[in-house]
């Protein structure tokens, strides 16, 4: 019995959205269900992701639950920082292809406003090894800058290669009316600005952002009840390396995104050349270069090359974040992954628009949690 | 100071009290020479609530001549035009003004 993705939405997402999470989670749950053939009763449990401690409620998952009718069908919360719900859907599958439960719903969100840039990087910080990395004052853009400067060490890749992604990113952004910041960048704009954690500058790093999506799954028999155009998971992988720095074995790239897109690979049955679209984890440029590398996209080292040579744009070999990515849709935590497959499942129903990555039947999301500690891999087929 | 695993001899730093391979709780305390070499780093623009003050510093990645890592900031005596990947740094202990004990990467 195949898995399918029967619905997905998401709401805009904003600097401050002005609303409380429940209401957030609402909007995406609704838009998720708009014009499919499922009421909200039918949905037999509910994974509710995101990142605690940035707004002040306890254990959500009751009280979205809650908000959006689903008690008393049960429910419980999953955290895996920046991939929490592409974790979600993972345990969904799960759900479903052991038969426990037949629809489910996995809502992620985030609200980031309810607190200052510094008090975020606080919370991001214990994000690391608390007893021996935190209180030397890290923070998420460190983290990655760490890697950027091994990668630019060991590989010769440049700044301008790095700022190049968010030039993509600017561009695409325009054409997506759900992104935070719809605005074209200049490469020099981006030279320009203002250091973060050298070498990563303003526009190298995604923002934090409010915002919800909803990913809705079921079986292969009650998908087609819900839908004419079913999106089945092909392929799940996931996998896990270190929290603390010292114990990294590498610095150039993920190794938990090359084992996570391994096994989902392996399990989709399709090689990287197979993917006709994806969206990766850009929470900094540095970042999408190393996915590049490490989806198989290109050889290690040539991620840089891949950005210059436009081969990642929509006319590219293999279109990367043509959604804007992270870097402009912003990067509300837990509602991260929900979005990226969002922006997948409607690419493969033909439902992109301006964007649309002609006859795409196979494509990718990963979705890494923190600074590479939690890997995720999702494949999805037409 | 770093613990060596009584049973299988392996040694963690960070210092830790359990060896997950032996699933055993017996350390022994070693000293570290502190002679180590930067492996990556960043220089910090922004910083989390508490560390405002410190802005600029560096956050240093460096590889133990025991085999082992450490993580900790590059002292303030090293100029920014000083600092490569490879070069040769001391782990040294430091009293910071509050009293606390921490450790600094300076100069080799």
């Amino acid at each position: 019995m195949r898995v399918a993705i029967v619905g997905v939405g998401q709401t805009p997402f904003s600097r401050n959205c002005g609303m409380s999470i429940r209401e957030l989670c609402f909007e995406a749950f609704k838009d998720a269900l708009e014009g499919i053939n499922l009421t909200p009763k039918e949905i037999d449990a509910s994974i509710i992701c995101s990142a605690p401690e940035y707004d002040k409620q306890r254990s959500p998952a009751g009280l979205i639950s809650e908000y959006l009718g689903l008690t008393p069908k049960p429910t419980f919360y999953a955290e895996s920082i920046c991939s929490s719900s592409s974790t979600g859907v993972k345990v969904g599958y799960s759900f479903i292809k052991s038969g426990l439960h037949d629809t489910v719903a996995v809502i992620g969100f985030q609200k980031m406003s309810e607190i200052s840039s510094a008090e975020v990087q606080e919370r991001m910080g214990r994000g690391a090894d608390i007893q021996w990395e935190s209180p030397f004052g890290t923070m998420m853009p460190a983290g990655y800058a760490m890697y950027a400067r091994a990668h630019m060490q060991k590989y010769g890749t440049t700044e301008e290669q790095l700022a190049k992604v968010k030039v993509k990113s600017g561009k695409y952004s325009l054409l997506n009316p759900l992104a935070m910041y719809r605005r074209a960048v200049t490469l020099e704009e981006c030279l320009n600005a203002r250091a973060i954690a050298s070498p990563l500058k303003l526009y190298d790093c995604c923002a934090n952002a409010d915002g919800a999506s909803c990913v809705i799954m079921a079986g292969e028999e009650k998908a087609k009840k819900i839908t004419d155009t079913p999106v089945w998971v092909a392929g799940i992988g996931a996998a896990s390396d270190t929290l603390s720095t010292t114990s990294r074995t590498n610095l150039t790239c993920l190794t938990c995104a090359i084992e996570a897109a391994e096994q989902a690979y392996k399990m989709a049955r399709i090689e990287p050349k197979d993917v006709d679209v994806a969206e990766v984890h850009d929470c900094f440029t540095i970042a999408e270069i190393m996915a590049y590398e490490n989806l198989g996209f290109c050889k290690p080292g040539e991620g840089g090359k891949l950005i210059e040579e436009s081969q990642t744009y929509m006319e590219g070999r293999i279109p990367v974040n043509v959604d804007g990515g992270l870097l402009s849709k912003g990067h509300p935590i837990g509602a991260t992954g929900g979005s990226q497959i969002r922006t997948i499942v409607l690419q493969l129903q033909g439902r992109a628009g301006k964007t649309q990555v002609d006859g795409a039947e196979v494509g990718l999301v990963h979705n890494i949690g923190g600074v590479g500690v939690y890997g995720n891999v999702t494949i999805l087929r037409r | 100071m770093a613990t060596r695993c009584s049973k299988c001899g392996k040694l963690y730093f960070p210092p830790r009290a359990d060896c997950p391979d032996d699933l055993l709780t017996d350390m022994a305390w070693e000293e570290l020479s502190g002679r180590c070499k930067l492996l990556t780093y960043t220089t910090a623009h922004f910083a989390p609530t508490g560390f405002e003050d410190d802005v600029p510093y560096t956050i240093a990645l460096a590889g133990c001549e025991e085999g082992v890592n450490v993580y900790a900031l590059l002292s303030k005596d090293i100029k920014e035009n000083e600092i490569h990947i490879g070069m040769d740094l001391q782990l040294t202990p430091l009293r910071l003004p509050n009293g606390k004990i921490t450790y600094e990467l300076k100069k080799a």
